[in-house]
């Protein structure tokens, strides 16, 4: 039985395999993907999103066991990408198109913006992966990916959060906060925990890489630069 | 306020959005937008106070402790191969009991006597379709059965793969219907499992123990009645999680209601042979005492050695595994302040071991509704046993 959870989630990993094989083309080749790569890109992106959701019994009912856990593409992400993984891979999917039309780089997710997320989504990582595995403090009631069920204290920590950067006026980053707690509010995802919506392991493994990154090559930009018109 | 124009006239929508982006209007909007996503991020069960938990019903008989000795009847449940038992009670006194064997779940319900029926009977064994528990894989991480709200079987499971996620099967008159729940790991390939049995609260949720990694947690699980927050109707949500602290490390953990506001957790050992840890709580659960050893228990095995019932109020049976594998009745009372000599119900059980050299499930422990107490283990050959007794059985055969 395929639920619209697991069709968000097939949307999710599609969107995100089509920006990391846009990524990948424009690292490789030229400095923006031609549009006669995009039919491929979207093909290869649907189908590793529909393999990984195959290989997940814990979407689609009624496939055995030993297909389920043999498979490696359950690792690929499927079910797996938060909302704001989704949201970025959309940003940088459009960032070109928005390049051409005068007035919409500001859909763009601006430079400060980029550092401010990837900051914070390696502090969150860092904070909630090691609760998650009974690592870090995070016993009874201050369980903090336990949190993520329904604690109104996680929800006013991501209030105040939301209006710093609502100060700030990172708006960007504001929306992506939104989106991320709206969809929780639709269970658009297969998971009742609002952690799962704002972040997801590969996100914060991209985002520590793109750290390292930069540590290790000073001067390139912070974050996935996304291609631009030539 | 007026609209941006292009030289020719026509309104350019570029302009208008990048005016639009630094606007005061984005600014309230946005903040607006903060205000809805807190809303939203409320859990909707966050205005409604913590259910109490259901306390189980116990037969008169059982709380006057009318009898004694072993019992005759009713009928036990003929041995056969299985382990890792469950009991569910059914309406009208019945009892059903379900075991594993051989990568299947099986289960026989026993109809007590009554009426023109002398004795009770036992119904043929009957075989689980594979998909109420998630398949084999599903048995090895656990397989936990309850009564459901309206008195229908309720089976909940760990579906596979690199994302558990948590699987209800429900059985009504019309057979099974099959539910799929939320993930139950923050990381893909985290091992969890169904670690004990579940403890019900008014509101007809579950307290179901779970393990994740080598961490306890205690999830309450609530099924969703009508298609609420977009979820599929009688699908299981978590309602709220509760992390046993880390100096806690149990192999099991049981939860007995002695009222609606208090409750007992009785924590078995982790990985060596030790002393049967107790903690309470006087408010639904959201604070439990500092664990203390309960020394009338002895010395028990790891993990699932524990099985445990309310007889009445302060009243309490337990089945423990011993170190030495000897399965034990304990009777408390006075809320533990007094235990009796504890009778040795069979000197080998709890050695069965599947063959991937996991531990099989716990001892499986109920009252039936004529106040006689119906045990089921595996013992050292992986036969499956029942034994009836008298809640006030001393250990004396008359």
């Amino acid at each position: 039985m395929m639920t619209y959870a697991v069709l968000a989630s097939l949307v999710l990993a599609t969107l995100v395999y089509a920006a990391l094989a846009t990524a990948l083309l424009t690292a490789v080749g030229s400095t923006r993907t031609p549009a006669s790569r995009w039919p491929v890109i979207a093909a290869v992106a649907i189908c590793m999103a529909v393999l990984a959701g195959l290989s997940s019994q814990g979407l689609f009912d009624g496939l055995s066991d030993g297909l389920s856990d043999g498979l490696p593409g359950a690792w690929a992400g499927q079910g797996r990408f938060s909302i704001t993984s989704g949201l970025l891979a959309v940003l940088y999917l459009l960032h070109p198109w928005c390049q051409r039309r005068p007035g919409w780089g500001s859909l763009a997710l601006p430079d400060g913006q980029r550092r401010m997320l990837i900051f914070g989504v390696i502090v969150a990582g860092l904070v909630v992966y090691p609760a998650a595995l009974g690592l870090g403090p995070g016993a009874g009631a201050a369980d903090i990916w336990g949190a993520g069920f329904g604690d109104f204290r996680l929800s006013t920590g991501l209030l105040c959060l939301g209006l710093a950067l609502w100060v700030l006026r990172a708006y960007h980053l504001c929306l992506l906060l939104v989106a991320a707690q709206c969809a929780f509010a639709l269970q658009l995802l297969p998971s009742g925990n609002l952690w799962d919506y704002l972040l997801d392991p590969w996100l914060c493994t991209g985002a520590i890489v793109t750290v390292l990154w930069a540590l290790a090559r000073p001067g390139t930009p912070v974050g996935p630069v996304p291609p631009r018109e030539a | 306020m007026q609209e941006p124009q292009k030289p020719d006239g026509t309104p350019d929508f570029g302009q208008a959005v990048r005016h639009f982006f630094h606007s005061k209007g984005l600014h309230l909007g946005i903040g607006a937008l903060l205000v809805l996503g807190y809303y939203a991020s409320l859990p909707g069960h966050l205005w409604q106070s913590t259910p109490p938990f259901q306390v189980a019903p116990v037969p008169q008989i059982a709380a006057a402790e009318v009898g004694s000795g072993p019992a005759a009847v009713p009928l036990p449940l003929p041995v056969q191969d299985g382990h890792s038992p469950a009991w569910v009670s059914l309406p009208e006194g019945r009892l059903r009991a379900l075991w594993q064997h051989q990568g299947g779940l099986h289960s026989a319900t026993y109809t007590p006597a009554s009426g023109d029926r002398e004795t009770g009977r036992w119904s043929d064994t009957e075989t689980l379709p594979p998909e109420t528990h998630a398949g084999k894989g599903g048995l090895d991480r656990g397989v936990v059965v309850v009564r459901g709200a309206r008195d229908e079987v309720h089976i909940y499971a760990i579906s596979g793969g690199a994302t558990p996620a948590l699987t209800l099967a429900v059985q009504d008159g019309s057979g099974w219907h099959l539910r799929s729940g939320p993930l139950l790991s923050a990381l893909p390939g985290q091992a969890v499992r169904l670690a004990g049995p579940a403890a019900r609260r008014t509101d007809g949720s579950h307290a179901l123990l779970v393990q994740r990694g080598d961490t306890l947690v205690w999830l309450r699980v609530a099924i969703q009645e009508g298609r609420q927050r977009g979820t599929q109707q009688g699908a299981p949500y978590i309602a709220a999680s509760q992390r046993l602290p880390d100096d806690q490390a149990a192999g099991t953990a049981i939860l007995l209601a002695d009222g609606g506001e208090s409750a007992l957790q009785l924590l078995t050992p982790a990985a060596e042979p030790g002393p049967l840890f107790w903690s309470g709580t006087a408010d639904r659960g959201e604070r439990w005492s500092v664990p203390q050893a309960l020394s009338a228990a002895g010395t028990l095995a790891p993990g699932n050695s524990l099985a445990a019932l309310r007889l009445a109020e302060g009243d309490w049976g337990l089945v423990a595994v011993s170190e030495g594998g000897a399965l034990q009745w304990h009777r408390g009372q006075d809320a533990g302040q007094r235990w009796r000599t504890p009778v040795t119900l069979a000197d080998r059980a709890g050695q069965c071991r599947r063959p991937d050299g996991q531990a099989t499930g716990a001892p499986a422990l109920t009252i039936a509704a004529d106040g006689m107490v119906h045990l089921l283990y595996a013992d050292d050959g992986c036969r499956l046993r029942h034994q009836v007794f008298s809640a006030a059985w001393t250990g004396e055969t008359s």
